[in-house]
């Protein structure tokens, strides 16, 4: 279906050299590779977003490559984002058809003729919708099946999905999957990119590894593991990812009594000095709650949360702080990072403290402060003044991470701290967590990877609907207990 | 340069605007001009019109009494208008705001009541410190709906302005208000040091304050935290409301102090002589940002920028062109000035 053969250079940099990629009808590709391995740029040059320097691309029966995204759209390729985008106000059925001739008479719509048509894409894909709907009220899930609609009344033959699980819940996951089995079924080649490798296994038959703009990897899923995919991604195995184990201390810092807010039902919870403890559970199960209402970014219904003894005052993200506690945002675009230069985003948390007299501030300890944060995280750029937009994901995330840990906090929650960042940037998070640790902080780890709060954590305890339902400490890890406590299925409190 | 840089993340269309485009590191070369730009455009401009009509446009007192003292109080509003535009929002009201303070103020040093009866003027000093705690007031108002009460600042500070200028009509009668001489006002703007206006000198330092407050202090630096991502700002610790509420404060007392000393150099408090402030300081700004700081609001750009509007205005009005089409000429001219950067950011995102 599809076949690329492509080089593209940004300036002197050589971002695809000589990348062959080949995607066959009916069948789930997988496009993997770290951050800055090429894969959004492969992506966007078959979409016709980018040009290439060299090579060709087919789609089908057209040559490529495609002069801007229509042509391409023409030419059989449809691309959903990761930030799935509908036009709120429209009926589901008008996104559909969007940019089409949409059946009418004399002009005004046929609504019946467009209802039957869209309605039976939707059959097609198995999974109904009632089409006359506003676009503005779908869920994470209909917007992408709308768009995934579209792509098959458009006649795709080849579908580029981009991260589409990450704002969907586990079950909405499923329903994805299946609708993405039916497309293939019906012939379309898909292109699939994400960072999470067990969806990967799960939904991919074939697989693709780019490393520094080359294919170092191709082969059927079938065949490989996760181990070799990581290994293939990054030159270094899973085991390597994670730090060295070391104890926590029973002095504790972190008491949370009673707890409940929206999504949160009678938490109790205790972290102590040097230890980390994950938090596991489906998206929605209040996981990400918690950590808001501790780090003050939340309003709490009722009970009690204390640091070091002292009861917190959770008025604002900035009081939390000033007792110790700081929490990193999940969404990096949405809640982390200010669009300016590197740093400004490293002194946002500390703007008060280099000061020269009175309010005026001295130019020179910023950037003291801001370089020393920068080495001390390792954060690849040219220097801290460029505009932090322009790094890659996970440089991007270092700077979120190294803003709160310049407060030297007593306390640190971490939202999904590695979610969109390449494999290699992960491994050096999972040591800078440790090291807090190490260093006497608790931190309490919000994570979708199981996989990742198994390597790091010395305990997890599971939410479901609000409820912490189980505890488990690190002897007793088991990956499918724990997935199963996510979903509601075993209810049991292991002891500590 | 490291593998990490090769592929510069894809921001949401949201976040992406102000940055300089390219590669980290490097900078195209419209980008490293972009600076020198806009003294060149205004050296230009006063080239254009020196050359065409040498013997008056060309003129100390074209240039200072025409240009200078005029772009005075835009400077002030305009200073006021950046402080707004770095937090991410815009105030609409800056003329009703004038408005109404001058208003207020005019009323009180009057040395007639609104029927012409003669009336014994009050103190020009509480009379002006009133005049600017109605600005700081106003200023309030806006911002407690647009940062506590969630209004958008579109709509919020446009309905504000229409109150805020008509309390000034109501106070005033709709009519301007004349002899505003007795006590020394008019020396307010009218005086001058070392041979130049005062109101030179209070703009120059009104804006030099906000300058430092914008480039140098600890409050500067949460505003432009703000303006990059709010929520980002506030999860970082920083009292995003409060800001914005002191932001928009600011910005009500730069509008009452431009409009005082404009009632004081006119020796007449005029409620709608400063309706045209606000299209105007937000053109300034938004010029400043096309120069300056990577597409940021920055107060060096500002003030360059109504220069250059109020430069241009200046030489057109030596032409033989309709004064419509003089107007039309100007208001084109704002939309090309800040086309470059839209279209070096379209650039890179290709």
């Amino acid at each position: 279906m599809l076949t690329a053969a492509v080089d593209k250079s940004f300036g002197d940099v050589r971002v695809l050299r000589g990348v062959d990629l080949r995607v066959d009808a009916g069948e789930v590709h997988a496009l993997l590779g770290e951050n800055g391995a090429g894969k959004s740029t492969l992506i966007r040059i078959v979409a016709g977003v980018l040009r290439p320097d060299g090579g060709r691309i087919e789609v089908g029966d057209a040559v490529g490559p495609f002069g801007d995204p229509r042509q391409a759209e023409r030419n059989g390729v449809a691309t959903l984002h990761q930030q799935v985008a509908v036009v709120p106000g429209l009926s589901v059925a008008e996104n559909v058809m969007l940019g089409r001739p949409t059946p009418n008479r004399l002009g005004f719509v046929a609504w019946k003729a467009l209802r039957r048509d869209v309605e039976a894409i939707f059959e097609q894909l198995g999974y109904p919708m009632r089409v006359e709907r506003d676009a503005a009220t779908l869920g994470p899930i209909e917007r992408t099946m709308t768009l995934l609609a579209r792509a098959l009344s458009l006649d795709a033959r080849l579908l580029i999905l981009d991260e589409p699980t990450a704002a969907l819940t586990d079950a909405e996951r499923r329903r994805l999957f299946a609708a993405i089995r039916r497309a293939t079924g019906l012939g379309m080649g898909v292109l699939y990119v994400s960072h999470r490798l067990d969806e990967v296994f799960e939904i991919a038959d074939r697989y693709t590894v780019l490393r520094n703009g080359r294919v170092v990897e191709s082969g059927a899923v079938a065949d490989t593991t996760t181990a070799a995919v990581v290994t293939a991604m990054t030159g270094a195995s899973i085991e390597a990812m994670f730090p060295t184990h070391r104890a926590a201390t029973d002095e504790p810092a972190l008491t949370v009594r009673q707890l409940n807010g929206r999504r949160l039902r009678d938490i109790d919870l205790d972290v102590a000095r040097g230890e980390i403890v994950g938090v596991a559970g489906l998206a929605g199960s209040g996981r990400s709650e918690l950590l808001r209402v501790v780090g003050g970014a939340q309003r709490r219904r009722s009970g009690i949360v204390t640091v070091g003894g002292s009861p917190l005052v959770l008025r604002r993200p900035g009081t939390a702080q000033r007792l110790g506690v700081v929490m990193v945002p999940e969404d990096r675009h949405r809640d982390g990072l200010i669009a300016d230069t590197a740093e400004r985003n490293l002194n946002a948390t500390t703007i008060g403290r280099h000061r020269a007299v009175g309010p005026l501030v001295t130019t020179a300890g910023e950037r003291r402060h801001a370089d020393s944060l920068w080495r001390r995280l390792g954060v690849r750029g040219s220097s801290v003044r460029q505009p932090v937009l322009n790094l890659s994901g996970g440089n991007q995330q270092k700077i979120l991470l190294a803003k709160f840990i310049a407060l030297e906090p007593d306390v640190v929650l971490l939202d999904e701290p590695t979610s969109g960042v390449d494999v290699g940037t992960k491994a050096e998070i999972y040591r800078i967590v440790a090291d807090l640790a190490a260093s006497g902080a608790a931190v309490l780890v919000v994570s979708s990877e199981l996989i990742e709060l198994i390597g790091l954590c010395h305990r997890i305890v599971v939410l479901y609907r609000g409820r912490l339902v189980a505890e488990v400490p690190r002897d007793d890890f088991d990956e499918h207990r724990i997935l199963s406590a996510c979903f509601g299925e075993e209810p049991t409190v292991v002891g500590r | 340069m490291s593998d990490a840089e090769l592929e510069p993340a894809p921001a949401p269309a949201r976040l992406a605007a102000p940055m300089s485009p390219g590669p980290a590191g490097r900078m195209s070369p419209a980008t490293r001009l972009r600076p020198v730009m806009g003294p060149i455009a205004l050296i230009a401009i006063v080239a254009f019109f020196g050359v065409l009509y040498p013997d008056t446009f060309l003129t100390r007192t074209n240039l200072v009494t025409n240009v200078l003292e005029v772009v005075a109080f835009l400077i002030v509003v305009a200073a006021g208008q950046t402080a707004v535009m770095v937090v991410g929002e815009f105030d609409l009201s800056v003329g009703g705001v004038a408005a109404l303070s001058t208003a207020v103020t005019a009323s009180f040093i009057a040395t007639a009541t609104l029927d012409g009866q003669p009336q014994q003027p009050g103190s020009v000093f509480w009379a002006v410190v009133i005049g600017l705690t109605i600005g700081v007031a106003c200023g309030l108002i806006n911002g407690v709906l647009v940062a506590y009460l969630g209004v958008l600042a579109f709509i919020a500070t446009l309905g504000m302005a229409q109150v805020f200028t008509s309390l000034a009509n109501r106070r005033v009668d709709g009519q301007p208000v004349f002899g505003l001489v007795e006590h020394n006002f008019v020396d307010i703007a009218r005086g001058d040091l070392l041979g130049v206006s005062n109101k030179i000198w209070i703009s120059m330092m009104f804006a030099a304050v906000i300058w430092l407050l914008l480039d140098r202090t600890t409050f500067g630096r949460r505003m432009y935290a703000v303006g990059g991502n709010a929520q980002a700002a506030y999860l970082s610790g920083i009292n995003a409301k409060r800001i914005r509420l002191a932001t928009f404060a600011i910005a009500g007392l730069a509008a009452a102090l431009a409009g005082i000393l404009q009632a004081a150099t006119t020796a007449t408090a005029n409620t709608s002589s400063p309706q045209p402030w606000m299209l105007q300081s937000i053109a300034g700004v938004f010029l400043g940002m096309a120069m300056f700081r990577s597409g940021r609001p920055n107060l060096p750009g500002t003030v360059l920028g109504v220069i250059m509007l109020r430069t241009l205005d200046n030489g057109l009005n030596f032409t033989d062109l309709n004064d419509y089409v003089q107007n039309a000429i100007s208001g084109a001219a704002i939309v090309l000035a800040v086309l470059p950067p839209a279209l070096s950011r379209l650039r890179a995102t290709r």
